[in-house]
């Protein structure tokens, strides 16, 4: 259903009976029976459709799209513990980076982020035009200058718009409301560069909490754990995912978590994957 | 606390009478035409592609009705069953939910009775759920859903039920005026909760039909 409603602005996908359509059904399906477990779920159109622009051919857009989705399949849970997690990281970051806002939209019902939802589910797609989302998305799946550098990017955007959120003393539908509309609007460029100076700050920050540092990979011993495919039949993602929870000290629910940090497993090569994601990377420049 | 997710309210409008808020949230299956719904009744446009909702979308429209300004808070779902867990933080304090269908597909009617079920469960009484059954112009040929079952579970639910096409803009104008009315709260039309008829009429006075 939703191959026929992505990205039909594009000139790729323009056009009754335009065949490149068939080609986004095709991956997706093919992508649905190759994760069955995950299937397919709203928002992996719009995560595909760039990078078959980019491909142009079949096989080879379906395994960047496998890679990308490596990334990023715990966004599309079904319990959306992914999402939880990513939104409950943001908020820690906040905490450090910016607590006045931070207390803005805890005592605004925006505590739990939500209203970032679409930026971090399909990595900021619908935010930026077609061009700008290549650019992005080129930069955050390098890893650098840090991991999980697309919440620095949300933290970024946010110190932007503090000053409406703030000024207009706005609440939680008008916060909903205001970032759903600064969509197609938001400058690429700045972003990224003020997104790399939080980073810079964070990282020079003597106080950083230890769990800010192992959200941005800081932490030099401890191999990624938010990369770790869901793609396993043997080893329930779930179950990874929780794991990972421990890490943050709150959770969206709110709920305190004082298991200690955890020192996350590799069942997945890393390097494997890094691999499949540095080609990407390599092929999409 | 704050009062932040009061919607309901009353506050001077421009002409000097007063605009009254309501949050209304569109709920149903996906592809069913929620967003598109939304689209006709406030910029009186149907894309033909739109793009599946995200999160939420948020639109506003004013309407007069009963000699004073109503103004529509509309949230838009994704409507995607992975994609439940948010909606109570949707419909939370909505005065109107409208729960949509496709009537040319019976499983969408289905996911409707349950988001029914949900909504009388976790809302106040008093919030006014509509049943709408979409695609109304695609009915003579794919039909799935009578208008009858349709119809049945509607009252025995206390729903108001139309049927529309966000396509053609049957009906659509006419179920918001409804709710309109039962949010409003005077002297609704004691037929009002039956429903919108669909008859010739109301087809011909459709606007912007590209059928």
């Amino acid at each position: 259903k939703d191959v026929m409603r992505t990205d039909r602005t594009q000139k790729f996908f323009s056009g009754d009976k335009n065949p490149n359509l068939q080609v986004l059904y095709d991956i997706l399906m093919t992508y649905g029976f190759y994760n069955f477990d995950l299937g397919y779920v709203q928002g992996m159109s719009d995560m595909l459709s760039p990078i078959l622009v980019v491909m142009e051919n079949e096989v080879e857009a379906f395994w960047c799209f496998a890679g990308a989705m490596e990334r990023m399949c715990h966004n599309f849970e079904m319990d959306q513990t992914g999402m939880k997690l990513q939104l409950s990281q943001i908020h820690i970051l906040m905490q450090v980076y910016d607590p006045e806002l931070c207390a803005y939209l805890e005592s605004h019902e925006s505590g739990n982020f939500y209203f970032c939802f679409r930026w971090i589910l399909i990595l900021f797609k619908r935010e930026f035009s077609f061009q700008d989302i290549q650019r992005l998305w080129e930069v955050l799946w390098t890893d650098r200058p840090c991991k999980n550098f697309h919440l620095i990017i949300s933290l970024a955007i946010l110190d932007s718009e503090k000053s409406t959120l703030m000024e207009n003393k706005f609440g939680f539908t008008e916060i909903l409301k205001h970032i759903n509309d600064i969509s197609q609007s938001i400058p690429l460029e700045e972003t990224l560069c003020k997104a790399e100076g939080i980073f810079l700050q964070l990282k020079e920050y003597k106080k950083l909490p230890k769990v800010v540092k192992e959200i941005l990979g800081l932490l030099p011993a401890t191999p990624s754990s938010s990369t770790d495919s869901c793609l396993s039949t043997a080893s329930s993602p779930q179950v990874e995912v929780r794991q990972e929870t421990s890490v943050s000290a709150t959770d969206v629910t709110g709920r305190k978590s004082s298991a200690p940090v955890n020192s996350s497993q590799s069942f997945h090569s890393s390097s494997n994957r890094r691999n499949t994601v540095d080609e990407q990377v390599k092929i999409m420049t | 606390m704050s009062n932040s997710r009061r919607n309901s309210g009353t506050r001077p409008g421009a002409a000097g009478g007063r605009i009254q808020q309501a949050k209304l949230v569109l709920l149903g299956d996906q592809g069913v035409g929620k967003s598109s719904l939304a689209l006709r009744f406030v910029r009186g446009q149907f894309p033909e592609h739109s793009e599946a909702t995200v999160g939420a979308a948020f639109l506003t429209q004013t309407i007069l009705v009963q000699g004073q300004s109503l103004k529509f808070d509309i949230w838009d779902t994704a409507g995607q069953e992975r994609y439940h867990s948010l909606a109570p933080m949707y419909y939370r304090g909505a005065q109107a939910a409208v729960v949509v269908y496709d009537i040319n597909n019976a499983n969408t009617f289905n996911r409707a009775i349950s988001w029914v079920r949900e909504l009388r469960q976790q809302t106040a009484v008093n919030t006014v759920i509509v049943l709408a059954g979409n695609k109304a112009d695609l009915a003579s040929e794919h039909r799935a859903v009578p208008t009858e079952d349709a119809r049945v579970f509607a009252e025995e639910t206390g729903l108001i039920f139309a049927e529309c096409s966000a396509k053609s803009g049957l009906a659509v104008n006419e179920m918001f005026m409804m709710i309109a009315h039962k949010i409003v709260g005077k002297h609704a039309s004691p037929n009002s909760s039956q429903g919108v008829q669909l008859t010739g009429g109301e087809e011909a006075s459709s606007s912007g039909c590209k059928c």
